[in-house]
């Protein structure tokens, strides 16, 4: 065998949107785009709207609430280590949009119970934003979405 | 993008890896014959039914997809020789590397190895060290 | 049935685009490519090709991230892992095959986001029988290269640094040549080695770009444009791995050529990110390069016009943008009149792959 391990190191540019809204945690703002033709608001946020491909026209401030629109229960880490206490995450569907399936809305942890998960209660229930006390820009700054 | 923001300071860089840890890589029959015949100090290629020698060895002829024969290799001669002085990141090395591909009469291909001392472009060359990567010199 | 491109657009084209991210930079470059093709990509455009390579993106199964920024969102979009002509050799092929009448094919580079990037080129190395045996420097294999093009033509550090001088100069006046500079001969040679027989100015830096090509049938070509540019693409890799046996023969170009119809060209854009890769790779399609740059007859008017507005030298390797780099540059040429020009693409180390766009009208 030949052992080999690869150095794969980034710095990845968040470019113009997602500048904005890292920048925008920090201060306790989830800020999406909106395309005023098609009026999609974009959370996390995009320059241009795929649907019309037309530069996304402002930005608008969201409110750090929502419901859960699906969650889950991992008992096994990022690391693949086996977890005592699972980790629980889903998506949020944060407020001001129409549809079903298209939303602004963010993947996150979800402070809640494991049972709520496995009855799958906790879907469609209201969740806020748990932020942190020292925020750097980073997705990290909300600790997990909570019951409301 | 009608707008776009241009100050540093406004921007975000985001370090990360990309999640790779390890990789161990099978060498294949053909890879461990090869490396196996390093360690006893044997060159081995491998004579496909058409004659032709390949070296290093693989598993397959490339040009009929069958199973050639193992053939020792012997009197190896630097082809190419370069100096390398610096890393892929423009840095200065401590010192010089001399990196070479060794080759057969009558095999098709070569071997990319370290060299040491002056031997130069056409010389017959004896290898250093019998281990892989190989280190080679004047002979 | 013949195949045209219709639009073409990029951005960047700078050692580092730290305003955007890499998806918003190929929307910035499709939307000019549609501009210029007077197309709405969310209803004329049937199939869309992103060529990416995930280790480049830092992104594993980066085609996740391919379709909305060139307005493949829920459209048929695809990834091919090469290089942007081999993009539009898949292009070519969905209009031919009739699945497609208008077909957009991305590349880009964010190489300023590679941290690692020569660990990235190593580790394209062959596992076995390349990657333990390399010094800390991916360069080496292209010297190797360089020396046995030395000894099968004659060609010397002077020729190649003749080959730097012109093209650093040939990219001022081109909008993309972040490298054009005023450097002769002398200037040339008096830097050190990097790796026999390369020195730091024989080899092209990285450089951020994206690059979008809108392609049509036909019949779609010739109702948007009354001058329509015909291609015509081709790939072939060379089986050089293990043993490294025809170095300095550039076998993958010819392997390509060999698939494309014979016709006169009027210019010749080859990839050219080690200077001697230029004469390499001109060698393809034309006899004896070494006496036609001694000649003199690599510019504009000359017999065999090579990367008259300064190929990668002056331009950057922008990865696997590197081939719609070099069409750019053809097209740029056709549109000054000439009737043709062909591209002749590259991978770059540690590959045996090229690639053969022929542009006419
Ligand atoms: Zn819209």
């Amino acid at each position: 065998m030949i052992r080999y391990v690869p150095k794969a190191k980034y710095s990845y540019s968040a470019g113009q949107a997602q500048s904005v809204f890292l920048n925008g945690l920090k201060e306790k703002k989830i800020l999406g785009t909106v395309c005023n033709k098609c009026k999609k608001v974009y959370v996390p946020p995009k320059m241009y709207c795929e649907e019309c491909f037309k530069p996304t026209d402002g930005w608008v401030e969201l409110k750090d609430e929502g419901i859960v629109h699906t969650a889950i229960a991992s008992f096994v880490s990022w690391t693949r280590d086996r977890l005592e206490e699972p980790i629980i995450s889903g998506t949020i569907k944060l407020y001001g949009s129409e549809r079903d399936y298209v939303f602004p809305g963010m993947f996150h942890r979800i402070c809640t119970t494991y049972d709520k998960v496995r009855d799958m209660s906790i879907i469609g229930a209201k969740v806020k934003a748990v932020w942190n006390e020292k925020r750097v820009g980073s997705i990290e700054d909300i600790q997990c979405f909570k019951e409301v | 993008m009608w707008s776009k923001k241009g100050r540093i300071e406004d921007l975000i860089f985001w370090k990360g890896n990309m999640e790779v840890e390890a990789y161990e890589y099978d060498e294949g029959n053909a890879g461990k014959k090869f490396i196996e015949g390093i360690k006893e100090g044997k060159f081995y290629g491998i004579k496909c039914s058409s004659g032709k020698v390949y070296v290093p060895p693989r598993d397959y002829c490339p040009e009929d997809m069958t199973e050639g024969n193992y053939v020792e290799l012997t009197e190896p001669y630097l082809d190419l020789l370069t100096e390398v002085r610096e890393d892929s990141y423009g840095n200065k090395l401590e010192k010089p590397i001399k990196v070479g591909i060794i080759r057969f009469l009558n095999a098709k291909g070569g071997i990319i190895v370290r060299v040491e001392g002056d031997a130069k472009e056409g010389d017959k060359v004896k290898v250093i060290k019998w281990e892989w990567p190989l280190v080679v010199g004047k002979a | 049935m013949k195949v045209a491109i219709v639009g073409m657009g990029w951005y960047g084209f700078r050692p580092s685009t730290p305003e955007v991210s890499f998806r918003e930079m190929v929307f910035e470059a499709a939307s000019r490519a549609y501009a210029e093709a007077n197309l709405d990509p969310r209803k004329d455009v049937d199939t869309f090709i992103s060529s990416q390579e995930d280790f480049w993106e830092g992104i594993s199964i980066a085609d996740e991230f391919a379709p909305d920024q060139i307005g493949g969102y829920l459209r048929p979009t695809f990834t091919v892992t090469g290089d942007g002509v081999q993009g539009i050799l898949h292009g070519i092929m969905h209009i031919k095959s009739g699945i497609s009448k208008v077909t957009a094919v991305e590349a880009h580079s964010k190489a300023s986001d590679i941290l690692t990037i020569g660990d990235i080129v190593e580790f394209a190395m062959d596992p076995i029988f390349l990657r333990p045996a390399a010094p800390p420097n991916f360069h080496f294999l292209a010297a190797l290269e360089a020396k046995a093009y030395q000894r099968r033509t004659g060609m010397t550090e002077e020729d190649m640094a003749e080959i730097v001088s012109i093209e650093k100069r040939n990219g001022f006046g081109n909008p993309r040549a972040s490298y054009a500079a005023n450097l002769n001969v002398s200037d040339i040679l008096s830097h050190e080695k990097v790796a026999e027989p390369l020195r730091r100015p024989d080899i092209a830096d990285f450089v951020d770009g994206a690059v979008v090509v809108v392609l049509a049938s036909e019949d779609i070509a010739r109702s948007l444009t009354d001058d329509p540019i015909w291609v015509e693409a081709s790939t072939f890799t060379e089986t050089n791995y293990p043993g490294y046996a025809e170095l300095g023969e550039a076998g993958y170009l010819r392997g390509a050529y060999s698939q494309i119809s014979k016709r006169k060209f009027d210019g010749y854009f080859v990839d050219d990110r080690y200077s001697f890769k230029l004469l390499e790779h001109l060698g393809v399609f034309k006899a004896d390069p070494l006496a036609l740059l001694r000649e003199g007859q690599l510019g504009e008017g000359g017999s065999a016009p090579t990367n008259v507005f300064g190929g990668l030298l002056s331009e950057g390797v922008p990865l696997e943008a590197a081939g719609l780099t070099l069409a750019l540059e053809a097209r740029e040429y056709l549109r000054k009149g000439y009737s043709s020009a062909v591209v002749g693409s590259w991978r770059g180390v540690p590959t045996y792959t090229g690639m053969v766009l022929s542009m006419w009208r």
